[in-house]
C-alpha cells in the first residue's frame, strides 16, 4: 500500500475508463477524461484508507470486495460535483414566479396543494430557494406546500438538512433576501430560517433507479438544473422520461440554461415564456 | 398569464423528422428540413445529415442552400453539415470561392477551414486578395486552422497588411498554429492597440529572452498589462528562474498588482487564468494562494495550479488553511488542488491550523487534515490524531498518520494510544498499537480475537504480523465463523514465514467463501510451492470471476500458467477474466486467433486487451482484423490501442 512520502497513484486512461464504466452503471454519472486530475486527488485518500496501491486495485475492490458497493457510493459522492448556490439563474426564477407559478396555482386551486421537485438538489440550495419564493407569496397563503429535494449523495443531503451555508452558496443572494430568509451564524455562515425549512424535505434518490423513482408522487413543477450534463445520452433520455411520468398533466420541467431536451424527448411541449423556456407535459 | 406554446406545428415536424429511418433515403427530407423555420427542427436535421454519406447529390443540395439569401438559418445549418462531411464535400465547397456572391465565398472559406485539408490552401491564399473584406478575413482564419508551410508564409505576409482586421486574423492564425513570425515582424504589432492582444499571445510562443523581456516590461504598464498576461498564458512549460525574478521585480511597484492578479486568477476566462497562474508562481505572494487554487477551474488547469502553489512553501499552506469559509467553499477542482498543496507542504508549523481544520465540520477537509498531520513529522500532531479514533471515517487516517509519526516520536505515540487500548477495543487502535509497540501487543491481540465484533477480530488478525506467535493468531482467524476475519487472516498470510504460512495457505485455498479464496490466491505467490499449483489451477476455473482472476495471476507469477488454462479462461462468463487472460498470455501464439475474434467482443476492455496482445504477438495475418476493428471501434481507449497495434503489426 502507498505509504507517507510515496508518490500519489496516477490514474491511467484505461483505469479511468474502467472506473467510469462502474460509475455510469451505478448512477449514470460520466467520469470524463478531463476529470482525471480531480478523480486522482479525491480518490487518493480512499486508496490510502483501503490500503490499495493503485487504481487498478481500487477497480478490483469496487468490483469484487464485499465492501465494494458501499465504496462505490463513497467514490461517486466524492466525484459528482455538488456546487450550487441560492437564487441561481435569477431570470429563470423570475419567469417561474411570474408565469409558471400562476398557471400551476390555477390548476392546483381545488386541492390548495402545490408539489415541487428539485431533482439532483445537491446540498439543498435549490429547494430552499424554491421555498423562499413560495412561502411569502400571498396567493399561496394557507396552501400546503411541498418541496422535495433529492440527490444520490448522502453527504450532500446531510449538509442540506443542516441548512447552514457559507459565502459561496450565498454569492447571488441579495442583502434583502439574506435578511428575509437567513439567520446569521459565525464565520460568515448563515442558516435558512425555520419557515423556509418547513416545506422542504429531502430524500436519497438515484435518478436511474426506476423502482425507487416509482415511489415518487406527481409534481406540479420539476427543477432539474445542471444535472443532466453529467449523464450519458441514454441515461438522460431515461431520466427525462421519468420526469415526464412524475409530472402532473400541465406540469412543467425547468432545466439549466445550458441544457435542453433536443434529441432526448419529443413528448414535452416547449413553452416560450417572456424570460425563459420551459418544457410542459401536455 | 402569457403562455405561448412556441409552435405546435414545429413539434409535429420535429417528431416526424425524428421518426425518419437512418440511411441515405432520408437525405432529401433532411436537406429540406434545414430550411425549417424552427431552429430545433433545423438542428435535428443537421445532426442527422452529418451522419449521411456525402454523395454528390446531397453535397450539391447543401451547396445550393448556401445561396438562399434571406434564409440565414438554412444557410448556417447547411454550412455546419458541409463542415462535418469531410473530404467528400471539399471540392464542391472550394468551387464556391469563385462565386459571385461574397456571402457564399465567405461560407466556402469558413467551411474549408473547418475541413482542415491542406489541398484547400491555394484557393484560400488566392482569396486573401478577394475584393470583400469579410472573405479575406475568413480566408486568413481558415489558413490558420489548416496550417502547413504555405499557409504560414501567407499569414506572415499578412502581418504587413493595411487592413488591421487582416493583421489580427493573421496573428491569431499563427498563434493557433504555434508558428511565431520573426521578432522584427511581430514587434511593431505589440504597440498597436488593435493588434496588441493577439501579438502578445504570439510573443509568448517565442522562446527567446528578448521576447520574454518584452512581455515582462509590458506588465509594468496599465495599458499593456492585460495583453502581456496573454503572452504568459501561451508560453509552454514553466518559466526560467531569471524570468520569474524579472516578473516579480516588474510587478513590485504596481500598486494594485495583487488585486489585478487575483481578478485574473478567478476570472471565467481560461486563458487569463492560465497566464495569471504563471505570474502568480513567479511573484510568490501567499495572499493569492486561495485564488490560485480557484484558478484550477473545471477546465484542466489543476496541475498548473498545484505547480504554482507549492513554491509558496509553508506560507502558502498557511494562507490556504487560514482561508476559513473561503476554504470550506472551494469547489471540487480547487479543493483537489489545495489538498495536494497542503499535503506537499505539511510541516510542524501547520499543526495548529490542521487541528483546527479537523473540527471545522467538513468531513473531506477533516480527512485531509488527518493525513497532513501525519506528514508534519511534528510531536504536537500526535495528541490531536489520537482523538480521531471515535470517528469511523477519520480513524483509518489517524492510524496511518500515527504510525508515520511513531518513526520520530515512538514514546509519544505509544503513550497516546495506551489509554485507548484499555477499554472497548477499536480496530484501528489495535492496528496502530501493534504496529507501534510490536511484540508487547501480543496479549491485547489475543484478547481481541475473542471480541464479539468481527471487525475487531479481523483487525487483531491483520495486526498479528507485528507480534511474535503470529501463525497461531492467523490460524485462529482462518477458523473464525466470519468471512471478514478469515479474509484478514488470508491477507496476513503474506507476512508469515513460508514454512509456517504453507499449511495455513492450503487451508485458506479450500475456504468456502469466494472472497477468502481470492485473497488466498493473491497471497500464494509469496509462498510458492508445487503442491499449491494444482489447487490454483482448479481455482482458475472457479465460477467467481474474482477467484478465477486471482488464481490466474498467482499461477502466472509462479511461471506455472499453462496455455490450456488461458484458453479455458476465455470461456469464463466474466469479461474481466477474458481481459486478464489476454494480458497474461500476451506471449502465447495460441491466443492470437482468439484475440482476433475478441476484437469484436461487446466489452471495450476485452477488445483493448486483445489489441494489446496482438500488438506484441500478432502476425501479418492479424493486420486485416485489426484494421477492420479499428474502422468500427467506437471507444476512444480501445481505438488508441488498436491504432498502436495496427502500427506495430504493420512493421513486422
Amino acid at each position: 500500500m502507498p505509504g507517507f512520502g510515496e508518490p500519489r497513484p496516477v490514474m491511467s486512461r484505461e483505469e479511468r475508463h474502467l472506473l467510469a464504466d462502474l460509475f455510469e452503471k451505478a448512477c449514470g454519472f460520466v467520469l470524463r477524461d478531463d476529470l482525471t486530475f480531480v478523480a486522482e486527488r479525491r480518490l487518493a485518500p480512499r486508496l490510502e484508507a483501503l490500503g490499495l496501491r493503485d487504481f487498478a486495485a481500487y477497480h478490483r475492490f469496487l468490483r469484487f470486495d464485499p465492501r465494494g458497493p458501499d465504496e462505490l457510493e463513497t467514490a461517486i459522492d466524492l466525484l459528482v460535483p455538488h456546487e450550487t448556490y441560492f437564487f441561481r439563474e435569477p431570470q429563470q426564477l423570475d419567469a417561474f414566479e411570474a408565469e409558471v407559478l400562476p398557471e400551476a396555482e390555477a390548476r392546483a386551486r381545488p386541492t390548495r396543494r402545490l408539489a415541487l421537485w428539485s431533482a439532483g438538489c445537491s446540498t439543498g440550495e435549490e429547494p430552499y430557494t424554491l421555498a423562499m419564493l413560495l412561502v411569502d407569496r400571498p396567493s399561496l397563503a394557507g396552501w400546503e406546500l411541498d418541496v422535495l429535494g433529492t440527490d444520490l449523495s448522502k453527504k450532500a443531503l446531510t449538509h442540506a438538512r443542516r441548512a447552514e451555508f457559507g459565502p459561496t452558496a450565498l454569492r447571488a443572494t441579495t442583502p434583502e433576501q439574506l435578511a428575509r430568509c437567513f439567520e446569521p451564524l459565525t464565520g460568515g455562515r448563515h442558516r435558512v430560517k425555520g419557515r423556509f425549512r418547513a416545506p422542504v424535505r429531502f430524500g436519497l434518490l438515484n435518478l436511474i433507479d426506476e423502482r425507487a423513482a416509482a415511489l415518487l408522487p406527481r409534481f406540479d413543477v420539476i427543477f432539474c438544473r445542471n444535472v443532466l450534463i453529467y449523464f450519458d445520452p441514454l441515461t438522460r433520455r431515461r431520466v427525462v422520461e421519468l420526469f415526464y411520468e412524475r409530472l402532473s398533466p400541465g406540469g412543467c420541467l425547468l432545466l439549466g440554461h445550458s441544457e435542453n431536451l433536443l434529441s432526448l424527448s419529443t413528448r414535452f411541449e416547449i413553452v416560450q415564456l417572456k424570460g425563459d423556456l420551459v418544457y410542459r407535459r401536455p | 398569464m402569457t403562455w405561448l406554446v412556441a409552435d405546435a406545428d414545429a413539434e409535429s415536424r420535429y417528431r416526424a423528422l425524428d421518426a425518419l429511418p437512418a440511411g441515405p433515403a432520408a437525405a432529401p427530407r433532411l436537406v429540406e428540413a434545414l430550411g425549417d423555420p424552427s431552429w430545433r427542427v433545423r438542428r435535428l436535421a443537421a445532426n442527422r445529415l452529418a451522419q449521411v454519406e456525402p454523395t454528390p447529390l446531397v453535397v450539391s443540395q447543401l451547396v445550393a442552400l448556401l445561396g438562399r439569401r434571406g434564409e440565414t438559418g438554412a444557410r448556417n445549418a447547411a454550412a455546419s453539415v458541409l463542415a462535418q462531411m469531410g473530404e467528400g464535400a471539399r471540392a464542391a465547397v472550394a468551387g464556391l470561392l469563385e462565386h459571385v456572391d461574397p456571402d457564399q465565398r465567405k461560407f466556402a472559406a469558413d467551411i474549408l477551414g473547418e475541413l482542415g485539408k491542406e489541398e484547400a490552401v491555394p484557393g484560400l491564399v488566392a482569396a486573401l486578395d478577394d475584393g470583400d473584406g469579410n472573405v479575406r478575413a475568413a480566408a486568413a482564419e481558415a489558413l490558420g486552422r489548416i496550417g502547413g508551410g504555405v499557409a504560414r508564409r501567407s499569414l506572415e505576409g499578412l502581418l504587413r497588411a493595411g487592413d488591421p482586421l487582416l493583421r489580427v486574423c493573421a496573428l491569431e492564425g499563427l498563434a493557433r498554429l504555434r508558428a511565431p513570425p520573426p521578432l522584427p515582424a511581430l514587434a511593431p504589432l505589440l504597440d498597436d492597440p488593435l493588434t496588441r492582444p493577439s501579438a502578445f499571445r504570439l510573443l509568448g510562443q517565442v522562446a527567446h529572452p528578448t521576447a520574454s523581456r518584452r512581455a515582462v516590461l509590458a506588465l509594468g504598464k496599465t495599458t499593456t498589462r492585460d495583453a502581456a498576461l496573454l503572452a504568459f498564458a501561451s508560453c509552454e512549460g514553466p518559466l526560467a528562474g531569471e524570468v520569474e525574478a524579472e516578473i516579480s521585480v516588474a510587478l513590485k511597484p504596481v500598486a494594485d498588482a495583487a488585486r489585478w492578479l487575483e481578478a485574473a486568477l478567478t476570472s471565467g476566462d481560461l486563458e487569463r487564468r492560465r497566464g495569471a497562474l504563471v505570474l502568480a508562481r513567479a511573484v510568490r505572494n501567499p495572499s493569492l494562494a486561495l485564488a490560485m487554487a480557484r484558478a484550477a477551474g473545471p477546465d484542466g488547469l489543476a496541475e498548473q495550479a498545484v505547480e504554482a502553489l507549492v513554491p509558496l512553501g509553508l506560507a502558502g499552506a498557511q494562507a490556504l488553511l487560514d482561508g476559513g469559509p473561503a476554504l470550506a467553499d472551494l469547489p471540487g477542482e480547487a479543493r483537489a488542488v489545495a489538498s495536494e498543496a497542503i499535503l506537499a507542504l505539511a510541516g510542524p508549523s501547520l499543526v495548529e491550523r490542521l487541528t483546527a481544520l479537523l473540527g471545522a465540520g467538513d468531513q473531506e477537509w477533516a480527512e485531509l487534515a488527518a493525513r497532513a498531520l501525519g506528514r508534519t513529522g511534528a510531536r504536537s500532531a500526535v495528541a490531536p490524531l489520537a482523538q480521531l479514533f471515535d470517528d469511523d471515517a477519520l480513524a483509518v487516517h489517524a492510524y496511518r498518520a500515527l504510525v508515520a509519526l511513531a518513526g520520530s516520536w515512538p514514546r509519544d505515540v505509544e503513550a497516546a494510544l495506551e489509554g485507548r487500548v484499555q477499554g472497548a477495543l477499536q480496530p484501528h487502535v489495535l492496528r496502530a498499537w501493534a504496529e507501534v509497540v510490536g511484540a508487547p501487543a501480543r496479549a491485547l491481540l489475543s484478547r481481541a480475537l475473542h471480541d464479539e465484533r468481527d471487525d475487531v477480530r479481523a483487525a487483531a488478525v491483520e495486526a498479528s504480523v507485528f507480534v511474535s506467535e503470529a501463525p497461531a493468531l492467523v490460524r485462529a482467524g482462518l477458523m473464525d465463523e466470519s468471512p471478514r476475519v478469515r479474509r484478514a487472516a488470508a491477507r496476513a498470510l503474506a507476512a508469515l514465514p513460508t514454512a509456517e504460512a504453507l499449511p495455513l495457505l492450503s487451508h485458506a485455498l479450500v475456504d468456502l467463501d469466494a472472497t477468502v479464496l481470492a485473497l488466498a490466491c493473491q497471497v500464494a505467490p509469496r509462498h510458492p510451492h508445487p503442491d499449491a499449483l494444482g489447487r490454483l489451477a482448479e481455482l482458475a476455473r472457479h465460477a467467481d470471476a474474482s477467484v478465477a482472476l486471482s488464481a490466474l495471476d498467482a499461477l502466472a507469477a509462479q511461471g506455472a500458467l499453462p496455455v490450456e488454462l488461458l484458453l479455458r479462461a476465455l470461456e469464463h462468463p466474466g469479461p474481466e477474466v477474458h481481459r486478464r487472460a489476454f494480458e497474461l498470455g500476451a506471449d502465447r501464439l495460441e491466443l492470437v486467433p482468439r484475440a482476433q475474434v475478441a476484437l469484436a467482443h461487446p466489452r471495450w476492455e476485452v477488445r483493448a486487451a486483445a489489441a494489446r496482445l496482438l500488438a506484441v504477438s500478432g502476425t501479418a495475418s492479424s493486420l486485416e482484423a485489426l484494421k477492420d476493428a479499428l474502422e468500427r471501434e467506437g471507444d476512444d481507449v480501445a481505438r488508441e490501442l488498436l491504432g498502436q497495434a495496427v502500427q506495430a503489426v504493420a512493421k513486422r
